[in-house]
């Protein structure tokens, strides 16, 4: 697995377990381990999500842009199997 | 608003394309219980919901559902997009090729449209999480249904993970519907509709 893709796999995987403790935590707002989870998970994904972008392109959409070419619509889209 | 991020929840990468697959796949997106009428049901459901963390989890649910929708129609994508036609006759995918060529179209695996009625936004809190969890479970099994029918382990795989979601979705519907109850009369929970009655 080249850099890139294993960076894409992390940002899915930490997205992922943002997913689950966030419904965790609409019906558990005051559950400390989860909270603390949360918060770290959030600058892990940040910090990936900022490399990736830098490096391969934008995953979401605000992050787009281009000097010279409109980058959003460069790489494939996830639906794509080169994706 | 929504904001769109390039990647699927789950990935999806299948190499062998699969009409028979895909046509009964289709159904998790546009049948009865498939991920566009839950998407839909939170979605429409949660304008009304007078208490904020389970509006919240509607919210939430209802967004993570428009990323099963886009998973479930990447995997019926991928399942058709290099089928010949002698493949489309074989595996009778034809009545469906006859309208749609390969474009993803929400339908049942019968061939029914979809239909806003396959859901239900009642205006009423108990009445709506029961539906949400009675979804969830209906969804729970079409996708154990699709696992006897299916043995492509690149489909398996992602239908395995969406599966696993509408468990702990139905978790998450039963622990919101105790918070309900918490706001209403003990003595008869069906006293008052938090959602019309002020």
């Amino acid at each position: 697995m080249n850099e890139a893709n294993s960076l894409f796999d992390s940002i899915v995987k930490v997205s992922f377990a943002m997913d689950e403790i966030r419904l965790f935590l609409d019906t558990h707002p005051q559950d400390e381990e989860a909270l603390s989870a949360y918060d770290k998970l959030r600058g892990q994904r940040e910090a990936l999500v900022r490399r990736y972008t830098e490096s391969c392109g934008p995953i979401n959409f605000y992050d787009a842009g281009g000097s010279c070419e409109w980058n959003w619509v460069q790489q494939p889209w996830p639906w794509e199997k080169e994706a | 608003m929504w904001s769109y991020e390039k990647r699927l929840q789950f990935p999806i990468k299948i190499k062998r394309p699969n009409a028979a697959a895909a046509k009964v796949i289709i159904s998790q997106y546009g049948g009865p219980d498939g991920e566009l009428g839950a998407s839909m049901r939170y979605l429409s459901q949660r304008y009304t919901m007078p208490y904020r963390n389970v509006a919240g989890l509607l919210t939430d649910i209802g967004t993570e559902e428009l990323a099963h929708l886009e998973m479930v129609s990447a995997i019926v994508y991928q399942l058709t997009c290099d089928l010949s036609v002698d493949e489309i006759k074989k595996e009778g995918f034809d009545a469906y090729f006859v309208d749609h060529t390969t474009g993803v179209w929400p339908q049942a695996a019968g061939g029914v449209p979809f239909d806003a009625l396959c859901f239900a936004s009642k205006g009423d809190a108990i009445t709506d999480l029961h539906e949400d969890m009675a979804a969830e479970q209906k969804a729970r099994t079409t996708y154990d249904n699709i696992i006897r029918l299916v043995d492509d382990p690149d489909v398996l795989a992602p239908i395995g993970f969406l599966r696993e979601r509408e468990i702990v979705h139905f978790q998450r519907f039963g622990e919101a519907l105790e918070k309900v109850k918490d706001h209403l009369d003990h003595r008869n929970f069906y006293a008052f509709n938090p959602e019309f009655d002020k």
